[in-house]
């Protein structure tokens, strides 16, 4: 089944169209990731998905829903949680009040639950409940993120480079939680500059440049495609 | 210095309980609009001024127009921001600066208009202040210290406590992902407004308890209140409550050294050296 249909769409600030025609299908469970020359317009394409753009032309359908334009404060009642690449903490709230805003729209009776459930994710928040995010180091800010995101039990899940500014070592954790959810039945679309390590994970990838969707295909196909690896994987 | 006499850590007292309680609802209005809004002053006059006519005009006692003065002003602000501010939310802050500053004018002649441009007083009993630990201490100065106390008390509980105060810090520090939680953000300006509005009032009743009431009353408190809101880190309610009694302490111990007829400048000086010295406050930090 489809989950997230993106027919065409096109968006950018200002004068500027940076989504030029991207188009892109998700399944549902599945893991697609979006790689990409810097400033090919990924994440503003993530950012028109998830309505925090205007979307100027073109269509979004989620779960056979019309969402074209649906704001952001909306998508999560569709059960889409999208994780901005950066500044995607509040930093002057503490861990638990952060998680506490990921799971605005639920049911406070679920709170303690999903709580636990994010705790089994990402041990390491448990101790730091009552720190301020902003005092936090960047894997764990970043662990608050995706954990905030988690709250509402999200159907998909948007991830623009998770592993963007994690030390090394933190880079495979980060792949192998991102495996994880989507081993729970969580949908991903992820963006990624590490390209060739998100598409080991991922089912299926789409190449974005200049705006447009310019080649889709299993992970491993775009892995061992030449043009591809010459062009957006470096060697 | 020949010791600080305590009678102006006193008075210091009082006049940081007016500031901070002015700066602590200015910085909350900044930190999810993201301006100044300098007819702020104004809306604390308006306040005393809905106090002063429930109180000498219709004889009610001080407690009860002080009351309305105060609520009053919440609803006023949402309906200003209706009337004007809501039409330049994409704008940039200095856009919405002029605004306001536009909007203080015509607020403040209305004022005039209204209640004319003579300087009234609340009708209180003037009283022969008695002396404690050699401080002399009205009880008027006492309702000030307390019901600002109160005031603070309150806020910082809702800030923290409860899930609509917490959303109001969450815009704070980022608006675009306290929508991606599902946060109706425009709904929270409008909380936002409401809160600010009354602490307004609040501060602006208090203001004309502690010397009289003028239509510029609000205006020419604003010097310190910015400087408190500037030295606390702008958009941190901590940090401007803190920085409104620093002030109102240092503004009152200046007149050990300096004539006390230039002591408003004390606000002004602060507000530069905290702007050339600690743009981000205080306990400025890189996250702001």
């Amino acid at each position: 089944m489809t989950l997230l249909e993106v027919d065409d769409i096109v968006s950018g600030y200002g004068d500027a169209i940076i989504v030029d025609g991207a188009h892109l299908d998700v399944e549902a469970g599945e893991m697609v990731t979006v790689i990409g020359p810097n400033g090919a317009g990924k994440s503003t394409f993530l950012k028109t998905i998830v309505g925090l753009l205007r979307i100027r032309d073109g269509s979004v359908r989620f779960d056979g829903e019309d969402i074209t334009g649906v704001p952001a404060e909306d998508a999560i009642d569709y059960g889409i949680c999208y994780v901005p690449q950066t500044e995607n903490v509040f930093p002057n709230l503490t861990v638990r009040e952060n998680l506490k805003m990921g799971a605005w729209t639920l049911d406070d009776g679920l709170f303690e639950d999903r709580t636990q459930r994010v705790f089994e994710r990402f041990p390491e928040l448990e101790g730091r409940m009552d720190a301020l995010a902003g005092n936090l180091s960047g894997g764990q800010q970043q662990m608050v993120a995706v954990g905030a995101a988690l709250m509402l039990d999200p159907e998909l899940l948007i991830l623009d480079e998770p592993s963007a500014g994690l030390a090394p070592d933190l880079v495979e954790d980060m792949f192998e939680k991102v495996e994880e959810i989507n081993d729970t039945g969580t949908t991903i679309l992820m963006v990624e500059q590490n390209a060739r390590r998100a598409l080991e994970s991922s089912d299926r990838g789409i190449v974005l440049d200049m705006g447009e969707t310019h080649m889709q295909g299993t992970g491993s196909e775009l892995l061992n495609s030449e043009e591809i690896a010459e062009l957006y994987l470096g060697t | 210095m020949a010791g600080l006499d305590p009678q102006f850590i006193w008075f210091g007292i009082v006049s940081g309980s007016l500031i901070a309680l002015g700066a602590l609802g200015l910085t909350l209005i900044f930190g999810i609009l993201d301006f100044i809004n300098i007819a702020y002053g104004e809306y604390m006059a308006l306040g005393a001024f809905v106090a002063f006519s429930l109180n000498v005009e219709f004889g009610l006692p001080l407690f009860v127009g002080a009351i309305v003065g105060a609520l009053v002003v919440g609803p006023v602000a949402i309906a200003l921001d209706k009337a004007v501010f809501q039409h330049f939310r994409n704008r940039s802050a200095i856009v919405l600066l002029v605004v306001s500053i536009g909007l203080s004018f015509v607020l403040r002649n209305v004022i005039r208009i209204v209640w004319g441009s003579g300087s009234k007083r609340f009708d209180v009993p003037i009283e022969e202040a008695p002396t404690y630990f050699g401080v002399r201490i009205l009880a008027d100065q006492v309702g000030i210290v307390v019901l600002s106390l109160c005031v603070l008390g309150g806020t910082y509980l809702l800030l923290r406590r409860t899930d609509v105060g917490i959303a109001m810090r969450a815009a704070s520090d980022d608006t675009d992902l306290a929508r991606l939680r599902g946060i109706d953000t425009e709904r929270l300006v409008l909380y936002v407004w409401l809160i600010g509005g009354v602490i307004a009032g609040t501060a602006g009743v208090m203001l004309g308890l502690d010397a009289q009431l003028r239509p510029t009353m609000g205006f020419t408190a604003l010097i310190p209140i910015f400087a408190a809101v500037i030295l606390g880190g702008i958009g941190d309610p901590v940090g401007a409550v803190v920085g409104g009694y620093a002030i109102g302490i240092l503004q009152e111990a200046s007149v050990v050294v300096i004539p006390s007829e230039y002591k408003p400048l004390i606000g002004l000086i602060l507000l530069v050296v905290g702007l050339l010295t600690r743009p981000d406050g205080l306990f400025g930090e890189a996250t702001r």
